[in-house]
């Protein structure tokens, strides 16, 4: 190693990042081997976008007395957001996920849009001064099944065994479809990321609000708590964005020219901010502006239409 | 993905010989970057069967084509984790965070200020940085990133000097 003080300054500082692990080659074998015969796509984005389903589809239900379409499936959109401090993670759902393609890069926004199939949005001239590195993800279906013995052996777990799962859930699919989304990211660390609104479908009479209500018990929400949010979200359908209780964040919501939204402050494990986010929708469009600076994160979560 | 050419195949003792030898330290060079040790992993066989699908990386370079990809490979992903970690706040906005306590305020704060700075050099300085901390020579990190023996030191200096900046920029003295 370098002898010199600055060079021993820099070693030192990298050799903080020796792994206090040591690689299995029997598993790296194994792992080579089957990717050898058929390799897999990387499962790390698909996991965030399961989890993401997961979260469309517990929370979401729907008054029962709102008068169903006459088919097979129900479909419905959700375009406004909510936070929950749950970690929805732990839903005892079997999840398949499909995209045709994780991320793109695209060059400009006009090919950005036909990546999408809808026009991303910039800021208001003058909010943002560079142009941004532009990346299109998805569309990715979400194929949720469930399964009565699943559901039923996380209440047993969470203590909820008072719970009947009816055996006629067994095998009931739900379809959740995300994107695609564009995101943006500014060489100031800025980032915006734009979808329209997610859409989901359940078979037709599935009785969403019971559903919701038993998935919360099956990860530890108490029984009037879980009614609670079952039925708020019954009468408001809504994407929710879950921060498990133990997750350091501060959270406010704040006023867009557009109307409401949520500001979501990361704290570090010194207390100080690190990361402040803007998650918001229209009608048309959800968006997460993000930052270091919650001004900055405002000032362009307002400027977007 | 298609199943293996002949030529694959012709090729998969060497591959099963160089992984063995190789695996483990190429797994480790990932992992100073990579925190996940399933992910480092992960990328280390990838890196592998890049090599193997490559035929001009084969031969006498071979070595120095697997931990310059290596290197390529954590590096990258370190990059992608800052651009998926902010985009999964939109979809899950912790999913990706330490849960534990021991997690959630132990994580060494060291780590993270150096992989930040490593992130935010240039893909040659934090190349060399990577390789030299995990004990290669300046000989061996010629081969690897096909340069010069006798330009090594210069250029391994530049790499410092460019780190020690950008973490003084950051951070200041204060650790």
């Amino acid at each position: 190693m370098e002898t010199n003080h600055e060079a021993q300054w820099v070693a030192d500082r990298l050799a903080t990042l020796e792994p206090h692990w040591s690689p299995d080659l029997a598993l790296g074998r194994s792992l080579l081997a089957s990717k050898l015969v058929k390799r897999h796509h990387s499962l790390t984005w698909i996991a965030v976008a399961t989890a993401t389903a997961a979260v469309c589809i517990t929370l979401v239900a729907f008054p029962t007395t709102r008068a169903l379409a006459r088919q097979l499936c129900y479909r419905f959109i959700l375009n406004r957001v909510e936070v929950v401090r749950l970690d929805l993670s732990r839903l005892p759902l079997q999840m398949q996920v499909t995209t045709d393609g994780l991320e793109q890069r695209a060059q400009d926004m006009e090919a950005a849009e036909r990546k999408a199939g809808f026009k991303p949005y910039l800021p208001s001239v003058g909010v943002l001064h560079t142009n941004p590195e532009i990346t299109i993800t998805g569309p990715i279906s979400v194929e949720q099944t469930i399964h009565v013995r699943d559901i039923e052996s996380a209440l047993v777990k969470a203590g909820a065994s008072d719970i009947q799962v009816p055996s006629e859930w067994e095998g009931v699919q739900l379809r959740t479809q995300i994107g695609p989304m564009v995101e943006l990211n500014y060489p100031d660390g800025v980032q915006i990321v734009q979808m329209r609104p997610i859409e989901v479908s359940v078979p037709f009479g599935f009785p969403l609000e019971q559903f919701a209500e038993v998935s919360f018990r099956s990860i530890g929400v108490s029984l009037w708590e879980a009614r609670a949010l079952a039925q708020r979200f019954a009468a408001h359908p809504a994407w929710l964005l879950d921060l498990p209780p133990d997750a350091l964040v501060n959270i406010h919501e704040v006023s867009l020219q557009g109307g409401p939204a949520m500001l979501i402050e990361e704290i570090d494990g010194r207390g100080a901010v690190h990361r402040v986010s803007v998650v918001h929708s229209t009608s048309e469009r959800m968006y997460s502006v993000s930052s270091g600076d919650r001004e900055l994160s405002m000032k362009t979560a307002d400027a977007l239409p | 993905m298609s199943e293996p050419t002949e030529t694959e195949v012709s090729n998969a003792e060497g591959l099963d010989v160089i992984f063995r030898a190789h695996y483990g330290r190429i797994a480790r060079v990932i992992g100073r970057v990579i925190q996940d040790q399933d992910r480092a992993e992960e990328l280390a066989v990838e890196v592998f069967l890049k090599w193997w699908r490559n035929p001009q990386a084969h031969g006498e370079h071979a070595e120095g084509w697997l931990y310059r990809t290596a290197a390529r490979e954590a590096l990258d992903e370190l990059r992608r984790q800052t651009r998926r970690c902010r985009f999964e706040r939109l979809f899950s906005f912790v999913r990706d965070s330490p849960k534990t306590p021991e997690h959630l305020y132990a994580v060494n704060a060291e780590q993270l200020r150096v992989r930040s700075v490593l992130r935010a050099l240039s893909r040659r300085h934090a190349e060399l940085l990577l390789l030299r901390s995990h004990g290669f020579s300046y000989q061996q990190i010629a081969v690897c990133l096909a340069v010069s023996p006798e330009y090594v030191g210069s250029l391994i200096k530049r790499a410092q000097d460019a780190f020690r900046r950008e973490y003084l920029k950051r951070y200041g003295n204060e650790s």
